[in-house]
Formats: C-alpha cells, structure tokens, sequence
C-alpha cells in the first residue's frame, strides 16, 4: 500500500464524515444546529459564495445538495480485502434423474410431500427446489430439507451468513458426515463410523436425530440393537424416546442373537428409566414381548415370569361371574351381537395401586381429572396384556373381547387404551372390531391419532389391516397418508383399486392438490386405467381433470426413483 | 421451421388461472383445424362449442369467439402451447377469408396510424399552443416554488421532525404539485414522504431524494440553456406526457432480454425489461405499468434469456436508456443466439466501468438505474457479507434490496462469470442474470413475466 493509496483512503474517509455531519443537521433541523460551515469542504464553501440566497435554509438546501451529490459522484469501487469463495465440495447423495426434478418444477404445490419423500429416499433435493423451501417454508421445515440438500447446496449455504444463522451453524457442521454415514448401512459400518454415528446421535440437532432415526428404522434389528445399546445410557430422554420407538418394531428372535437372549438382560435393566413415561413405554414394549414368547412358544424365564405377572393381575380385573350379565351395558351389547354367546364376565377395575401393578410399569396418571385412577390402571393393565391374553380370560374371540370392553361400564375410559392395546399387539381381528365399534365421526379422532401415533413401526400391517375391513374414512386421514408414506410405504396395485373405489365418496367431498400429491404418491394406479378412472369418480371437470391425470402421471414417474415399499395384503410384513 | 416457445406463450397469460385452464385444454383432441403462417396462428377450440381462435403473430393480437372478454382466453392459450409443444398439430395452411378480414382490417389500421398527419396547426393554433405552453410552464414555476419552499422547511425544521407531520400537510403540497400540473413532482414528494424515517438506510435515502428533487427543479427553472433533448427529459420527469411515437432515435435487429423484474403494488403493476443490442453494444429499458383496478395487463412477451427481433425507440438520448419495443414477430425464426458474445463485449474492469457511469450521472444525476456488463466478476466475502469483485479486487456491494444471493450462488459457484448489474449510485449493485456455460441466467424472484 502506496503513501498515495493512504492519502486517497483517508481523504476519502474525511469526506465521508463530514457529509455525515451534514446529514445529521439535515435530521435535527438547521433551526436546531445552524452551525454546518465546518462540514462542508473548500471547493463547496466556494461554490456557494458565487451564489445569492435569499434564505439560510436555501442556502443549506445548496451546501447539502453539492456535498451530496459531490460524494455520489465521486464513489468508485477500490481494490478492497476480501475472501475468495473456497471450492465446492464433492456430492455425497445420489442426484435425481433430470425427469424427476422436473416434477418439482411443474408441481410446486407437492413439494411438501416430496419433501418428506425425499427425506425418506436418500436422493439429494435438487438446488432449485430447496432454494423455493428456503424462502418459503418454516424453519424446521427448511432444517429438514438441508438433511437432504446436495453438496453444493450445502456450499451455497455456508456462504451466506445469514443462513448459517437461520438454519443454525451445528446443523450444517455435522451435514456431510450424517450424509457420509447415513450413504450406508448400519450393518456396514467399522467400530470407528459406529463411534462417529454414536457421537453424532447424541450431539446433533433434533431435525438431524429424526432423519438419523428414520435411516436407523430401515437398518436390520440385529445390527440396530447392539448400537442402540451402546448410546442409551448416555441420550436424554427424547433421544431415549427415539430410539424406544425404533425398537418397538424389533422381531423377538433379534433379541436372542446367535440364540442367546443377550439382549434381554439389558432390557429388565433399563425398565427403571428415570422419564415415567419411558418407563411405561419400556414395560409395554416387555409385555408385548413376552404375549409374543407365549405365541412363539419361546421359554425365556423373564418373558414367562412376566406373562404369569399379567395373567395374575388380569384375572383379578377380567373374571368369571354369573351375574355379570345383569349390568345395564350388557343389554345394549346383546343387541349388537347375535352370532356368538355373549362370555359370562365382569370387568373390574382395580381400586388400589398394588405392589404386582407396580411390578408390571403401571403408573397413577399425576394429572387424572378426566376419569377414575382405577380405570386407568385397568386400561394400562389391558394395554400391556393385549388381546389375546383377554380373549383367554373371558373364554371368547378377540373381537368379542374388544366388544365387551367397549361396552363395559369403563367403555369411554378404556377406549384409548383398548385400541393401542390392538395396535401394538398387531391384533389384525381387535383392530377391525375397535374400528367397527369408534368407526363414526366422533370417535374418528381418537382413532387416527392413535394410527398415526403408531404408524411408522406398523405401516405395512396396519394399511392392510385397514384396507381389508375398508376403514375409508380412516384412510382418508390426511394425517394418516402422510405418516403411513413418511414409514415408506405405498399401496399395491390391487390394494389401491380397492381404495379408490372405496374411498371415492370421500374423495368427492373436496380435494386440494396437495392431498391429491399424497394419494398419487400412496396409491399405485395402473396407467392404462388412470384415466378412466379419473373419468368415473365424477370428481373433477373439465379444466382440471387434465391436471389431476398429469399429476398421478409424473408421481408415478417419480415413485420409480423412490424405491418405496408397496405393502402387499398377501405375504408377511417385516 | 420457424417456431414458438412455450415461455414466451405463457408470459401473455392475463392471470394464473387463464394459464392454468390453458395448459390443461392444450391437447390435440381439444382443437382442430389448427393452422400456421408466417403472419398467424389459428385453429378451433373444442369447448363447450366451437370457438374460432385467432393469433396475430405482429403485435401481437388475439381474438376468440368465446364470451370470455379478457384475452389471450384460454382457449387461445391452450392453441398456442399446443403449438408450442407439438407443431405436428398443424394441418392447415391456408388462412380461412374470417382470418384474413381482421388482418387486413388490422393492417390498414396500423398504416392509418402511421400515415395520419400530426395535427395540422393553424397559425391560430400555434398561437395558442404557445400561450398554452407558456401558461403551463408558469403553472409549474408557481409550483415548483412551493416545493421549495417546501423543502427548505423540512430542512429548517429537521427531517425527524417532519416524519411527525401529519399526512394532510404532505398532501396539501401534494395536491398544488398536482394543481400545477407537476404530478411527476408530486409522486417523487410522496416517496419522500414514504422514505423519511422508514428503512435502515433513511437518512442517505431521504436527502438524495430532496437533492434530486432540488436538482430537477432547479435544472427545469434553468431549462434554456440545456439542449432541447434534455429539456424534454426534465419535462417529461417533471409532468409532461410524451407525445406518442416521438421518438429520438430507434434501432431494428435482434435484441437480447437480459432481465425482467416485476413489482406489484397495492395500486399498481410495474414491469422493467433490460434489453441489449450486440452489435452497438447499447442497452434499453423498457417500463411498463398499469393499474391494478384497470383491465389493461402489462405487455408480454418478454422472458428472460430469450431474443426479440423487433424496432427499438429510444425515448430519449443519451440521458436516459427509457425505450418502447415493437416486436416484428413472436414467432422464433430458429436462428441459433450465441450468448457468448455478451462476455467479448462485457467490461472486466469494474473501476473503468463506474467511473463512465458517474460521468454520465453527472448529465443525468436523477434516478435512473444504469445498467453495466461486467465479465470475470466473482463471488467473494467481504465484511462478513457476499458481494462481487472484479479481477482487480474492486467490490461490488449487492443492494440490500436483492435478496435472492443463493440464486446467484447456484449460477455462478465461485466461478467468475459475466453479469448484468445496474446501479443507481455506483456502490450497490443489483444482479439481474449471468452468462454460465453460454447461456443467460436470469437471478431474481419474477425473471419471467406473465405468470
């Protein structure tokens, strides 16, 4: 740097500053400070004199306009210390094809659910569309979509730092390796990339630990419990909550690798959790287990001692009684139900907290203003032994066991606890009577939530389950739709024909394309009759039937790239 | 074969919906008799009856037999990207006589336009154009010292002060401004008033517009020894309304669109297209807007990155870039546009460029946009923001009003790259496209008009 440069930057910086001594007279008022001579350089001061004013403020009105105008004109860019951009990095997902990015771009309105997809399939989300959630979409929206933003998204990104502040600087840090890690299997990865995993589970950002949990939920059960044993002990309790949920949907024989129940073990350890909740959520999760080891024939000393434990205390709530038929609920049951003797019992709920309750994870509720504690620790007690063990203490089917249930004098209390009870028991038969017996408006909330709730360990037996009885207006759930596609699953060929047709007069009721983006994306449609059947719902008219065809169309396209799951009424889920 | 595309379609669409219906009827099934010549588009729309549908490529004009008033409909829509789509749906070549009637009624309308003598003045009549003119010019004096006055009080009592002032105060000058027949006066005071104590940046804002309204003033009171096309620009700023296809000069051939911004208000709708002309390497702006109560919708037909064969007329010369463009055909004649050529003429020094735009701000100091092509621009760091810099390390800060930087990112990387910016004071710039790999980029939200 010349002595010239020096001379030029500092007269510029004095000029600079004494136009902002003039401004700050221009906001106080020249009646407030009339002193402004020292403000203005020579050559203004001379001009000025070569002029008559009739006023001071005209006379300022000049010196201002001269100065200002003096300072514009002379503003020029100068050789100035800056950073050169450093290189882009490397891609680490995998690109969509050119087709598919041409899908967002004709159908903004879907972006959302393609989002979640995408989120889902492991592709990066092309530039263009994330730019568009960038502006638009709320913060743990565009937190979600950086999980998927392609290297040189990510690049762009960390340019500007006002994005590295709205997304948040500890998201964008740890991007490439979750990338890195979640590019292969669980199953794959050495001691040192389990380490990293571990470490990043439990430092990373929420929205990061729910992409890194949706990864994890499509790994083997025998890779993922050894790892998640590793870093319980040390996750907080959401984590921990995470994680429980990614375990819910582990097979029972995961849990005896290399035939030894080396897993169980750590399962009674951790049944003392600090969190209530994760507690009951625990004691569940063993119950389950060991109605599954009863089924299985699997003689493991804890799994029985657990089942003799809920058998015990639910032969003291769900017993034999010849008067039981005399209650006035019974009554409107025998109305209900021809076809099978109705079983001589009476449901009790247990008025005092036990030690054996205690023992089995059931808890008072600390907020129980809404119903009786007696109630609820029957509806627990129910919940953890599931439908098959009722069924066997009231001598009928598990249907006629939801039935009583359901219309027992603890009907209203005990109907969210019932239906968990079938979803996580898998009880394809207890589930239809829940649906058959809640299925009208009212009750409709209580069941979508609950399926959305359990949604992701149950997807694929859940929608046919669901299919098969024809729970429409359930399936129509927008909430449902979108839980059911964020577990990965769409509907076969046959299975979505079935939902069509059947769902068709709630599809009539209203559409917005972006619930019509989730039914192209759930629902497989064969090409040849999509139109057709576009045709015969009625649905759409003239102008927009167009549309509509377009949209299945590229979702089907677009679904090819996904690789999702189609679930099969035929075959076994996982 | 000469062709249509499908944005340059589409940026005639009045409205979204017209749009939408429009892409969702352009199939085969939905027209016949479809037909293409140099000078038209026609077909029949298959709706709820037969529409007969009709495009004049020179203009352009279209017309339907439909009910719908508002045109393009969308059953001229559906023809044209269905055109543009598939010109295997042409089967007609000759033009049915309904066709050539409007034609050559549109034909002879336009000559008539053209040929009609300028008013044919009377001694008498220049007499009192004269008095007229004059009487008007003493109208915006009288005005013109108002504001003046005006402006000194702000100055007097201090612009903080005056953001206080009550709206009636602003519109009572407003109003005289307007009584003066000065309206062009009168808008720049009401964005003093809207500029005064609103925005980061309101202090610098607020006095450059009091100096350029004192400027503009004070170069309309000394209008006489200007040169008469100078003169025309300060009227024309201050009020004046153009007289129709006056025009200084006008140059016909391929003009590249390098950006278009629209702007929506709550009163109106503005459009601003940059066009540049290679051969003479001379830039024009063309600025539309329209009400947003009235019917009229602003002009389409200009998409970002494309090419426009056609007539430009400069409004004026030298001291503005303002121009009005005749197109000669929206069909594409399929000559191949060789966008690299806007980095051989492109500047790679940005200091050369800013200092022969402050020269020419020093003619036309008021606030106008000045466009610059600048190649071998980069992205940089600097003072914790993004900004460009030329090879030499001169920087180009972004105008705080540009807030679409990761599109910039996106086309440019850390690659140096040609761009189009403009600038109104020769420090913030705003980045309207970018040459990347031979073809333009356009940055910025509403590159492509008509949706």
């Amino acid at each position: 740097v010349t002595d010239k440069t020096l001379a030029l930057v500092s007269a510029g910086l004095r000029q600079q500053k004494q136009l902002e001594q003039l401004l700050r007279v221009a906001v106080i008022g020249l009646r407030n400070q009339p002193q402004y001579e020292d403000y203005l350089v020579d050559e203004v001061r001379a001009q000025l004199e070569t002029k008559q004013h009739d006023t001071g403020s005209g006379r300022f009105l000049d010196a201002l306009t001269l100065s200002v105008m003096r300072y514009e004109l002379a503003s020029l860019p100068t050789p100035e210390v800056c950073e050169w951009l450093p290189d882009e990095p490397s891609e680490l997902l995998q690109p969509l094809s050119h087709e598919a990015v041409a899908v967002f771009g004709y159908w903004p309105d879907v972006a959302d659910i393609d989002l979640i997809l995408m989120a889902y399939g492991g592709y990066a989300l092309p530039a263009s569309l994330m730019i568009g959630l960038l502006r638009s979409a709320s913060r743990p929206r565009r937190q979600l979509a950086l999980l998927q933003s392609d290297a040189r998204m990510r690049w762009m990104l960390a340019q500007d730092s006002r994005w590295i502040k709205d997304i948040g600087s500890e998201l964008l840090e740890h991007l490439d390796r979750y990338q890195q890690l979640i590019s292969t299997s669980l199953a794959s990865l050495n001691d040192e990339q389990c380490g990293q995993l571990r470490q990043l589970f439990l430092v990373c950002h929420e929205q990061m630990r729910r992409g890194l949990c949706r990864w994890l939920g499509r790994q083997s059960a025998v890779a993922l419990l050894p790892w998640v044993r590793t870093v319980w002990s040390e996750c907080r309790v959401d984590a921990r909550n995470d994680l429980l949920s990614l375990l819910l949907d582990c097979p029972l024989s995961a849990l005896a690798e290399k035939g030894d129940s080396e897993h169980l073990p750590w399962l009674l350890s951790i049944l003392n959790d600090r969190s209530p909740a994760l507690r009951q959520r625990l004691h569940q999760w063993l119950s389950v287990l060991a109605v599954q080891a009863r089924t299985d024939h699997q003689e493991w000393p804890p799994l029985q001692q657990r089942l003799a434990q809920l058998n015990q205390q639910l032969a003291l709530c769900l017993c034999l009684d010849d008067q039981a038929n005399k209650g006035g609920w019974i009554k409107q049951l025998k109305q209900r139900l021809v076809s099978e003797p109705l079983p001589l019992t009476d449901v009790r709920a247990p008025e005092e907290m036990t030690e054996a309750l205690l023992a089995l994870g059931i808890q008072d509720p600390q907020d129980n203003q809404h119903g009786s504690k007696a109630a609820d620790r029957l509806g627990q007690l129910l919940q953890q032994a599931g439908p098959r063990l009722w069924c066997c203490h009231m001598g009928c089917s598990e249907a006629m066991a939801v039935e009583v249930l359901l219309h027992s004098r603890y009907a209203k209390e005990l109907a969210p606890f019932v239906l968990k009870a079938v979803l996580c028991h898998r009880s394809a038969e207890g589930l239809k009577a829940v649906i058959a017996v809640l299925g009208d408006e009212s009750d409709m909330q209580l069941l979508v939530a609950a399926c959305v709730q359990e949604a992701n360990a149950l997807a694929p037996w859940l929608v046919r389950v669901l299919v098969d009885v024809g729970a429409w207006s359930l399936l129509m759930s927008e909430s449902l739709q979108k839980a059911l596609l964020m577990s990965g699953v769409t509907l076969s060929e046959t299975d979505s024909l079935a939902f069509w047709y059947g769902a068709i007069k709630y599809l009539r009721r209203g559409f917005n394309f972006e619930r019509l983006s989730i039914l192209a994306l759930l629902l497989t449609l064969p090409d040849k009759q999509l139109p057709q059947l576009l045709a015969d719902s009625g649905w759409f008219d003239e102008d927009n039937h167009e549309t509509v065809l377009l949209l299945f169309q590229h979702i089907q396209k677009f679904k090819q790239e996904l690789h999702l799951l189609p679930v099969h009424t035929e075959g076994e889920a996982r | 074969m000469t062709t249509i595309s499908k944005e340059l379609v589409e940026s005639f669409a009045p409205d979204s919906g017209t749009l939408s219906r429009g892409r969702s009827i352009a199939k085969p099934g939905n027209y016949r008799k479809i037909g293409v010549s140099e000078r038209a588009i026609w077909g029949v729309a298959l709706g709820s009856s037969e529409y007969e549908t009709r495009v004049d490529l020179q203009g352009p004009a279209f017309r339907c037999s439909c009910p719908v008033k508002k045109q393009p409909c969308k059953h001229v829509m559906g023809m044209l990207l269905l055109v543009a789509a598939n010109p295997a749906v042409v089967v007609e070549s000759h033009m049915p006589p309904d066709l050539l009637e409007w034609l050559q009624k549109r034909d002879a309308s336009i000559e008539k336009k053209k040929t009609a003598p300028t008013t044919v003045s009377t001694v008498k009549d220049v007499r009192a154009q004269e008095q007229r003119a004059e009487k008007r010019a003493a109208n915006v004096d009288q005005g013109i010292s108002e504001l003046h006055r005006f402006l000194e009080d702000i100055l007097n009592i201090g612009l903080a002060e005056s953001a206080k002032r009550t709206d009636d105060v602003w519109q009572q000058v407003r109003r005289r401004l307007m009584d003066a027949q000065a309206a062009g006066l009168a808008e720049w005071l009401e964005q003093l008033r809207q500029d005064i104590g609103s925005g980061d940046d309101w202090v610098r804002k607020s006095c450059y517009r009091i100096v350029q309204l004192h400027l503009l003033t004070a170069a309309f009171s000394g209008r006489q020894q200007l040169p008469e096309t100078q003169q025309e620009d300060i009227k024309r700023r201050i009020g004046w309304y153009r007289a129709r296809h006056t025009y200084v000069r006008s140059i016909k051939g391929r003009w590249l669109i390098l950006g278009v911004r629209r702007q929506t208000t709550s009163e109106y709708e503005r459009q601003l297209v940059w066009m540049f002309y290679p051969p003479a390497s001379e830039f024009a702006c063309l600025q539309h807007s329209v009400s947003v109560n009235s019917d009229v919708r602003l002009p389409g037909g200009f998409v970002s990155g494309r090419v426009a064969d056609g007539t430009l007329h400069y409004l004026s010369d030298g001291y503005s870039l303002r121009a009005d463009f005749e197109r000669d055909n929206l069909m594409d004649s399929g000559q191949h546009q060789d966008w690299r050529v806007l980095q051989a003429l492109a500047t790679t020094d940005l200091l050369s460029a800013v200092t022969a735009l402050q020269q020419q701000r020093v003619q036309q100091p008021f606030s106008d946009e000045w466009p610059l092509l600048v190649a071998n621009m980069r992205l940089v760091h600097y003072q914790q923001r993004l900004a460009l810099a030329d090879p030499h390390g001169h920087i180009a800060i972004l105008h705080p009003d540009f807030a679409e930087v990761h599109e910039l990112l996106m086309a440019m990387g850390n690659q140096p790259a040609t761009l189009l910016l403009t600038t109104e004071n020769g420090r913030l710039f705003m980045p309207w496209g970018v040459l990347n790999n031979g073809e333009w980029t356009p940055v910025g939200v509403s590159s492509v008009a008509g949706d």
